[in-house]
């Protein structure tokens, strides 16, 4: 039986980030809810002041130039007189034009030099210039006259109008005549790569980003593709490699330094990213994807002070619930639980209504009072449960967390029937989370068990649920193992051992390595009579158990399970056994109420077999 | 923009005058007021008689506009000059003095009608009519050959100026004139506004951007290392690279490089943002070391290989790899001396000249392309067995 409540929040989370491919790159403390972290938000202010960002700055200077090519625009028209019937001469012009952001100027030097010249090139700057100026359907009409059998630049360019146009099949054929044409070139092999990780052809797009290597091995797209492709096939360590390379080759790259944080995260490598996204926020302080990957990094890495900090970055830029919540989490493993609270409140009322970012929130405060302050538990979450949005919360796989805490919380406040009742009412609702429903029942399943009662209700509950755990998503193996153990735990109780043993099966790798299931395990060997396998295996589970409360439940389960088994047989040292269990600290209620029951059930027949035999003597 | 009014005075006072009693017949030469350009940012160039040597002469002042007059920088260039003129008196392939830094006062009228004079500076260097602006603006018109000799000309006039431990620092086709003796033509650089010697003192302490034209600046110079004597002379390679480029491709180097490097301007904002604030000249080469390490890894030289160009199959991957060497970001990859560049220029002109070398190499890179094609189609001939065996394992 795990009656756990649902573990703290693990991680900061991050919204993933869009995969993409280059083609051709509280209820408790109502002051609370209205006090926003005043401190934390000037610190973001303040920060939000002193954020450099190299783009801006880059787009600054580049503006700052405009006049300085103009100039030079100048100084070379004047040269008209000598060469106005040089191609090149207008060319060079029309470069000027677009360097001092005169594309109008520009088109007419083409067309100008067009004129003038029949090369290609020409074409293919009148295409461009046509493109930049939002002329697609121009430029799409220069393209198509141009030499397709020869012009890998015509066809590459037509296939990324396809691609624009969601025109997979007509972009394949352009990228492949564009290879007819020249089967090494660089963007022809990066755009077919990309193409085929479109199609979740892996190996394929591997291959073609191989083959554009041989040409261009300094292309930060192109080892991003790759690792790109790699994750697709699941060779995460590969992807890790290519992203290496990928910032390696370019530094300030946003999408290859993200990609490398979450691939590096997964590998639970994150000492691989966190140097490449500190380097990045040095030189670009207005990325929030980037500080948000910087924070998560530098929590994996228990740097919670720095994981603050690059949250305070992040907020600086642009706010969230998320963002708040995930200062929360930060300062809790901070241990500075106060401003952790304040967070959580803040990214708790933070959206109107709630988004997941404040449902994850609701469920962290819930969370931290359930540690810390447990008095305050069900009076923060009474009005989420009875509020008018209270159904958002059941649906969603985490703001359903609050609905375990407010179980947990009715019980150890002895509420036990409310909390069976609130638990039946939300599966019968049948418009609940997966997760909670899951959690719900493999609770149920402990609760009825341990009252040794309505084993018709707990087999009804095993049958109609247990397919629910099996599908349930990989991530929320905790709940999956918690499910099946009770059930395992419940069908021993109810000396079903076989059924029990194939309910423990289905979470076999947890055994020895997890505290409940060991200890069922332990369980069902006493119920099969083999008692000293079951005593090694509960006593390896008190070893494995990671809070006292959890060791005292399992000593209790222990002692019980050897008193039932002694019984009458040695009276004294079932009783001795008994009394433990009911006078260990922190233990289980319902544990202490068997052993109360047992103790009286061995003294009355005692007592009766006494009778018997003082019958039997007279 | 107009010429500016004290300009204007000026030019109109020396129309008629004499300077040094030695100058007449001063014309205007840097304006043209047509287009109301001014070539040149802190100067005013005029074409005068010299009727001692019978010979026509640049003669250069200082700008006279009032942003000119309070750039303290500017004028401190404009005096050193001809301080480095004298420097490379007697040297064929260099731009040669004809007289020292003087002054002339220049009559001004003022508010009232009140007569003031002016001192003004300039001094007189050869005046060289014939540029090289058709080799490059209109290149179809010559052949690969003629305008390798002329490059090879012009890296002579620059290694005639690296002799003199001097480093020019703005070179660019506009800065380069021919001069014919007896036939024979020589490249020579002018417009030494810019130009350095290796132990002449900073004129100012710290340079936030480039020395001479921005499209021919090397990225070091691009961040801020302009002044870096050490520096100086790569700098120029990086400016020869650039030309070679355009003798024989229709864009501009900077245009070409720009669009093989996406975000190249942000990566070079970088590269100036760590090395900011170091000062003294080991230290920055140093830091630039460093700063290479990170973000030079990246970076692409642009390519000859593409439309536009107008190399010689024979010869263009000997001309791109020439192009790449000079241009490289990192300035320890470039060529370690002008002769080795000479040597690689030399080499494509032999083989332009001979046909049966031509033939060879052009022979031996269709074999080296069909060998790899070749290669390339039995990987994607074994890729393709390989799909068709999973198929099989997955279909059994």
């Amino acid at each position: 039986m795990i009656p756990s409540l649902p573990k703290p929040q693990s991680d900061v989370t991050v919204v993933p980030q869009k995969t993409e491919v280059v083609l051709s790159e509280t209820g408790a403390a109502p002051l609370l809810v209205s006090m926003p972290p005043l401190e934390d938000l000037s610190q973001m202010q303040q920060l939000a002041a002193t954020a450099y960002s190299i783009g801006e700055a880059s787009v600054a200077i580049s503006r700052e130039l405009a006049p300085y090519f103009d100039a030079d625009f100048k100084q070379l028209n004047a040269k008209s007189g000598s060469f106005s019937k040089s191609a090149t001469f207008i060319n060079r012009l029309a470069n000027l034009a677009r360097l001092a952001g005169d594309l109008d100027n520009e088109a007419a030097l083409i067309k100008k030099a067009l004129a003038l010249s029949e090369d290609s090139f020409f074409n293919r700057k009148h295409a461009e210039n046509l493109i930049f100026r939002g002329h697609s359907e121009d430029a799409r009409s220069v393209l198509s006259k141009m030499d397709l059998k020869h012009d890998v630049y015509a066809n590459l360019r037509l296939a990324s109008m396809h691609v624009e146009h969601k025109q997979l099949a007509m972009a394949e054929e352009c990228v492949s005549q564009a290879l007819e044409c020249d089967p090494f070139d660089f963007r022809a092999r990066l755009f077919e790569g990309g193409l085929k990780v479109v199609r979740g052809e892996f190996e394929h797009a591997l291959f073609c980003f191989r083959v554009a290597e041989e040409t261009n091995p300094r292309s930060c797209a192109l080892f991003t593709n790759k690792a790109v492709a790699y994750s697709g096939l699941g060779r995460f360590d590969k992807a890790l490699r290519a992203l290496k390379r990928a910032v390696a080759l370019d530094p300030l790259n946003a999408r290859a330094v993200s990609m490398l944080s979450d691939v590096a995260f997964h590998l639970e490598q994150d000492d691989e990213a966190l140097p490449s996204l500190l380097y990045f926020t040095q030189l670009e302080g207005s990325n929030v994807q980037i500080w948000r990957r910087a924070a998560r990094a530098s929590f994996r890495l228990e740097k919670f002070a720095d994981a603050i900090y690059a949250l305070k970055r992040e907020g600086a830029i642009e706010q969230s619930s998320g963002l708040w919540n995930n200062l929360g989490v930060a300062y809790e493993r901070n241990g500075e639980g106060g401003k952790a609270l304040q967070a959580f409140m803040y990214a708790f009322k933070f959206s109107e209504p709630p988004d997941e970012g404040s449902m994850l929130a609701a469920r962290n405060v819930a969370q931290f009072y359930s540690v810390h302050q447990r008095d305050s538990v069900l009076p923060f979450l009474e009005p989420i449960i009875l509020g008018p949005e209270s159904d958002l919360y059941r649906k969603h796989p985490i703001g359903s967390d609050v609905f375990c805490f407010a179980l947990g919380a009715l019980r150890k406040a002895g509420k036990n029937e409310a909390a069976i009742e609130l638990a039946y009412k939300l599966l019968e609702s049948g418009e609940i989370a997966d997760r909670l429903a899951v959690w719900i029942v493999g609770n149920l399943i402990s609760e009825l068990t341990l009252r040794g009662e309505n084993s018709d209700a707990i087999s009804e509950l095993i049958l109609q649920y247990s397919g629910l755990a099996s599908r349930s998503h990989p991530v929320d193996e905790f709940r999956r193992v918690m499910f099946f153990n009770n059930v395992a735990f419940a069908l021993a109780e109810l000396n079903e051992v076989d059924e029990a043993r194939k309910a423990l099966d289905v979470i076999k790798t947890s055994i020895r390595r997890s505290a409940y299931p060991t200890a069922t395990l332990g369980l069902i060997n006493f119920r099969s009579g083999n008692l000293e396998r079951g005593i090694e295996l509960y006593e390896a589970a008190i070893q494995l158990a990671a809070s006292a409360s959890d060791k005292a439940r399992i000593r209790q389960k222990l002692n019980l399970e050897l008193a039932r088994f002694i019984g009458e047989s040695d009276l004294r040292k079932a009783t001795r056994l008994l009394t433990r269990v009911a006078k260990q600290r922190d233990g289980e209620e319902m544990l202490v109420v068997q052993a109360r029951k047992l103790l009286a059930q061995l003294q009355e027949s005692s007592r009766s077999g006494l009778g018997r035999e003082a019958k039997k003597d007279s | 923009m107009p010429l500016n009014p004290n300009n204007q005075i000026l030019v109109d006072t020396l129309k008629s005058a004499t300077l040094d009693a030695r100058f007449e017949r001063i014309e205007l030469a840097n304006f043209n007021a047509m287009s109301d350009v001014k070539r040149g940012c802190f100067s005013i160039v005029f074409r005068a008689h010299d009727t001692v040597d019978n010979k026509d002469v640049a003669v250069k002042f200082y700008d006279l506009s009032v942003e000119s007059m309070q750039d303290e920088y500017r004028r401190q260039a404009f005096r050193r000059e001809p301080e480095i003129l004298s420097k490379i008196v007697g040297i064929r392939r260099c731009l040669q003095i004809v007289a020292p830094l003087k002054q002339y006062r220049l009559r001004l009228l003022v508010d009232g009608g009140t007569e003031v004079e002016v001192p003004t500076e300039y001094f007189v260097q050869e005046w060289i009519s014939d540029d090289l602006d058709c080799y490059f603006l209109e290149q179809e018109l010559f052949t690969a050959e003629e305008k390798l000799l002329l490059f090879n000309e012009i890296v002579l006039a620059v290694e005639a100026l690296h002799a003199k431990d001097i480093s020019h620092r703005d070179l660019k086709f506009d800065n380069l004139r021919m001069r014919f003796v007896d036939g024979e033509r020589t490249v020579v650089v002018i417009d030494f506004g810019t130009a350095a010697h290796l132990t002449t003192p900073h004129l100012q302490s710290r340079y936030e951007f480039q020395a001479g034209h921005y499209r021919y600046a090397a990225p070091e110079a691009r961040c801020g290392l302009a002044g870096n004597r050490e520096l100086a002379r790569y700098c120029d390679y990086y400016a020869l690279g650039c030309m070679l480029f355009e003798l024989f491709h229709r864009d501009q180097y900077f245009v070409a490089h720009q669009r093989c490097n996406v975000g190249f301007d942000i990566r070079l904002n970088a590269m100036r943002h760590f090395i900011a604030g170091v000062e003294k000249e080991d230290a920055q080469v140093e830091a630039w070391q460093q700063v290479l390490a990170k973000f030079a890894l990246g970076v692409a030289g642009a390519p000859l290989n593409e439309d536009g160009t107008s190399a010689p199959p024979a010869i263009r991957a000997l001309i791109q790899e020439l192009i790449w060497g000079l241009t490289h970001i990192d300035f320890r990859k470039r060529p370690n001396s002008l002769s080795l560049v000479r040597n690689r220029v030399w080499t494509a002109i032999r083989i332009l000249r001979s046909e049966t070398e031509q033939r060879i190499r052009l022979e031996r890179a269709k074999a080296i392309r069909a060998a790899r094609l070749e290669k390339l189609k039995r990987k994607e001939a074994t890729r393709a067995l390989m799909r068709l065996h999973k198929e099989g394992q997955h279909d059994s």
